[in-house]
């Protein structure tokens, strides 16, 4: 079941992004993230006497904290580009990669030639790469928000690319 | 063909989508609402099609209304 954001949540559930995800920390990177969160944060934000303000600010700084610790044994490096490796990511039967196999070419040459270079970047780290954002942000210096509305602009480009050459035939959400 | 709907879906763009900072200046609020039962997404509809498509903010939202619920 998954409920959306603006509904009562269940206790546990799946996160409902698909490809740009945080990182994935095992339990005990998480326990270290969390501790080094709270020793991070100045005296000055323990004594916010708002319960609601002091949770926000723990969780972004842990937000931030995961990005920062995911460098610490990076899986890939920026640029690497494993394209090999997307369909599995997007969860494609292997039996059926060679389906996919034009559409997803068709992916990479949108991302090739019609991407700036600064959207190609990070698009491939995140989408191809698998580079969680938050530590992105956090290597490249650069806001979450930043980053997002990069990616958001090259989602909409490669999408109405796909549907150019008829690869998709609706327009998706946007108007 | 159906594997490809992840693809699809994550292409898929949202014009209300306000971005990470608009979500982050307001998700207290938005989780308030949504663990008093309101309409969050209703209220806040650019705030929600982004935490479906942000997964990091998604998170935060996630992690705040656990430590609402659980505090």
């Amino acid at each position: 079941m998954n409920a959306g954001p603006g509904e009562p949540l269940p206790r546990r559930r799946r996160p409902r992004h698909d490809i740009i995800t945080a990182t994935e920390a095992d339990t005990s990177t998480l326990s270290q993230v969390i501790a080094d969160a709270f020793g991070d944060l100045p005296q000055s934000q323990w004594l916010i006497p708002d319960p609601d303000a002091r949770r926000e600010i723990v969780i972004l700084e842990v937000s931030s904290k995961l990005g920062r610790h995911f460098w610490r044994n990076p899986p890939v490096s920026l640029d690497a580009g494993q394209w090999e490796r997307l369909p599995g990511r997007l969860g494609i039967d292997p039996a059926r990669h060679a389906e996919a196999a034009g559409i997803l070419a068709e992916v990479r040459r949108v991302v090739d030639s019609e991407l700036t270079s600064h959207q190609r970047r990070l698009f491939v780290a995140i989408v191809v790469d698998g580079i969680p954002l938050d530590a992105l942000a956090a290597e490249l210096g650069l806001r979450r928000n930043a980053i997002y509305k990069v990616i958001f602009d090259a989602r909409r480009k490669i999408r109405r690319a796909l549907v150019a050459n008829g690869y998709l035939e609706e327009p998706g959400v946007e108007r | 063909m159906r594997e490809l709907g992840r693809l699809e879906r994550f292409l898929r763009t949202d014009p209300r989508d306000v971005g990470c900072d608009e979500a982050i200046a307001v998700l207290h609020i938005y989780v308030d609402l949504v663990v008093a039962g309101g309409d969050a997404a209703g209220r806040y509809p650019g705030v929600a099609a982004h935490l479906l498509a942000c997964g990091p903010c998604s998170e935060d939202f996630t992690g705040l209304v656990q430590a609402v619920t659980s505090g």
